[in-house]
């Protein structure tokens, strides 16, 4: 009876470790910037590393985490309430857009900020950082 | 084509150097949905670059897969690595024109039903389609709203078995854009 017993047990507890695991698996938590090490980059030598050779800069940049300095040159409010900053770069219109995970209030045109966020690409446009957070000044 | 902004200002001379014919927006949102009665799947991208020629009546949209936001962290994971390929092709363009210009009157305020007839590259796959626009115009500015329906299956992406009765092969997409002239 009693081994019986302890065989129950452990059987219990390897189902509840199981169903932990698969639970954590199922509802682990989304990746945010501020608990990744960054690529310390220019806002300008970003976007051309893109724009140069698009493919070896998705090989260094894609989906990794990116610590971007540049200057403020366009300010917008996007349809889920979170600021969107395009960063200067050598191109006339184009540039590293950061969309950031909540409103970060009044920023100025033609300040220099430093963003951390994780880079999606280039569109052929621009150059795109999602879930970004202001860092401070340089 | 490295730069479609810039081939479009060349493809239509000197007149739209100074823009007053195209609007921009870097803040449009596309959602979709793609869940069954089994599980809600969910999308937002609200980072999507789209430009439009009220002249030309062309539209194009740039869209990063990887700017779309998934409810849980796995989905997300699955729909980037298994279902879209996004390391691979991380990006989505489309590229088309209003094909009945006659229905719609940029310089007059109004809601205009068009129709935009282009090409959809999705998972390296590209494929004509033609899908039904809204067009607000207010104040000069341009606002369009479309809702349509992909088939996974016309750009090779394979949703296993398995899953079939949560995740549908047929995906409804919404598009919201508010365009701004260029400054």
């Amino acid at each position: 009876m009693k081994k019986w017993r302890t065989i129950l047990i452990i059987l219990l507890v390897i189902l509840s470790i199981g169903a932990l695991a698969v639970y954590y698996v199922f509802n682990k938590p989304h990746r945010t910037v501020e608990t990744e090490k960054a690529i310390v980059i220019k806002s300008n030598d970003l976007f051309k590393s893109f724009t140069q050779n698009e493919k070896q800069a998705n090989a260094l940049y894609l989906d990794k985490a990116i610590q971007v300095s540049g200057e403020v040159v366009e300010i917008k409010i996007n349809q889920d309430n979170k600021s969107m900053l395009v960063l200067k770069t050598d191109d006339p219109i184009f540039g590293v857009v950061c969309t950031f995970t909540q409103n970060i209030g009044n920023q100025v045109k033609g300040s220099t900020v430093v963003v951390k966020g994780f880079c999606s690409g280039y569109d052929g446009n621009d150059v795109k950082l999602r879930d970004c957070i202001l860092t401070g000044q340089p | 084509m490295k730069n479609i902004f810039l081939a479009l200002l060349l493809s239509f001379g000197m007149t739209l150097v100074h823009g007053q014919d195209i609007q921009m927006t870097r803040t449009g949102r596309i959602s979709f949905h793609a869940g069954t009665s089994m599980e809600d799947i969910d999308a937002t991208n609200n980072e999507v670059t789209s430009i439009i020629n009220k002249k030309s009546g062309e539209i194009v949209f740039n869209v990063l897969v990887k700017s779309f936001h998934l409810r849980r962290a796995l989905m997300e994971e699955h729909f980037n690595e298994n279902y879209m390929e996004s390391d691979k092709y991380p990006k989505s363009i489309f590229n088309g024109k209003i094909s009945n210009m006659s229905s719609v009157n940029f310089n007059q305020d109004g809601t205009y039903k068009v129709m935009v007839d282009g090409e959809l590259t999705l998972h390296n796959v590209t494929k004509r389609v033609s899908v039904p626009v809204t067009l607000i115009i207010s104040g000069g500015k341009i606002s369009g709203t479309s809702n349509f329906k992909v088939d996974t299956q016309d750009y090779n992406i394979r949703i296993p078995g398995i899953v079939a009765n949560k995740i549908s092969r047929v995906v409804d997409v919404a598009v919201e854009c508010n365009y701004e002239p260029r400054s």
